[in-house]
């Protein structure tokens, strides 16, 4: 009895003491962008989950286009999607990936090609998607400047 | 599928219902048996990301002159539902009929507690072997409030692409898509090991609901809907008790 006792202790002990693990560190990316570029559409994310935060544009550089994000805030999530999309809320119909978005993000730039043929004209939103859980974690509305 | 099994639940639930009321208009029950009709039954369900316990207490009626093998009857039940990553479509059944407007309000962590009366409907096929449906009608459900992305391609941009949603309050029986609430059927075996104790096991359908904070408007405005829904197959064990049982 007593050395079950002690047992349950020395287990209680054990678990009481496992340290948290921490989340990853936030990274703050920093990607360039050219002085000729020219701001094409511009719009605020509002964050739903994840802390996100941030401004989004489509940036013409030269020939091509891009999709940029700025001030851009993010906790980690699983398997998260940049998307644009041709409505305000996701449909898988509306929706066209750009780019994985892994990790934590502290005031980052970031910057993602959009292919040549994409009309990304016909996409007015950008929605950053959970698509391991179905999970809105912020958007924006790309307006004229 | 679930058209079908609209039909199908229509008609047991008629046939419960008359059979019900045949029973209890009729005097030819064992009155001695009365206390012996209470059962209590401890239960686990489980199917793809979703578990439900639920414990329950039931009174069975026998009718007929000797075997009673048909009984029918009453109870309560209590579940808790918890489901992870589950989609809740549009519940009112005049959007899901006829041309259906289903729209998608996606819950991370669902969790809904109901406690509901029921309908029961068992036939002892061998001394020891029961064959039975039973079915909530009324009762209410709650649960902790979740925040939900909205999947569809329709949503006016007047609303966010996400809303807050909990169990609906009121649950009501009305047949197939008409239902209100939360709400469970089963279907079982149940195999009696002594006169107190048996196990039972079947699949149960539970159609468990959410409201949103405010109704979302869709297709300009022409869906304004604030209930989802979502039903989930699971199969199920559960220990039965007869406490009064010698």
């Amino acid at each position: 009895m007593k050395n079950t006792f002690l047992l349950l202790l020395i287990i209680c002990a054990l678990f009481s003491c496992k340290k948290k693990e921490d989340p990853a560190p936030a990274q703050q990316v920093t990607q360039p962008i050219s002085n000729t570029a020219e701001t094409v559409k511009k719009g605020d994310f509002i964050g739903y989950q994840h802390n996100l935060s941030g401004k989004a544009f489509i940036i013409k550089e030269g020939t091509k286009y891009i999709l940029r994000f700025t001030e851009y805030n993010m906790t980690s999530g699983p398997n998260v999607d940049v998307l644009l999309s041709k409505s305000a809320s996701y449909s898988a119909n509306n929706v066209v990936k750009i780019s994985d978005i892994d990790g934590s993000f502290n005031n980052s730039s970031i910057n993602f090609d959009l292919a040549p043929s994409l009309i990304w004209q016909d996409y007015p939103y950008v929605i950053i998607w959970c698509t391991d859980y179905n999970v809105n974690f912020g958007s924006a509305q790309l307006l004229n400047p | 599928m679930l058209y079908t099994y609209s039909l199908v639940m229509k008609k047991i639930i008629i046939l419960l219902l008359f059979i019900t009321s045949t029973a209890f208009s009729q005097n030819e029950f064992t009155k001695p048996a009365y206390k012996n009709g209470h059962t209590f039954d401890a239960t686990v369900s489980g199917g793809a990301y979703r578990i439900q316990g639920t414990l329950s207490w039931s009174h069975l009626h026998g009718f007929g002159k000797k075997e009673q093998r048909f009984k029918v009857g009453y109870g309560l039940r209590y579940s808790s539902f918890f489901g992870s990553n589950l989609f809740y479509t549009t519940a009112p059944a005049k959007y899901t009929s006829g041309e259906a407007k289903i729209d998608t309000l996606s819950l991370i962590d669902a969790q809904v507690n109901a406690l509901n009366i029921s309908l029961h409907l068992q036939y002892t096929l061998f001394k020891k072997l029961d064959l039975g449906f039973n079915i909530d009608a009324i009762g209410f459900s709650f649960g902790a409030e979740q925040q939900g992305s909205i999947l569809s391609s329709s949503l006016d941009t007047s609303n966010p692409p996400v809303a807050k949603a909990k169990p609906s309050a009121f649950n009501l029986l009305l047949i197939g898509n008409n239902d209100k609430g939360s709400l469970i059927s089963e279907f079982y075996v149940r195999y009696w090991i002594n006169s107190k104790w048996a196990i039972k096991g079947g699949f149960n359908y539970f159609f468990s609901e959410y409201t949103t904070e405010k109704p979302l408007s869709f297709n300009n405005g022409t869906v304004v809907n604030d209930r989802y829904r979502n039903k989930s197959s699971m199969g199920f064990l559960s220990v039965s008790f007869k406490p009064f049982n010698k």
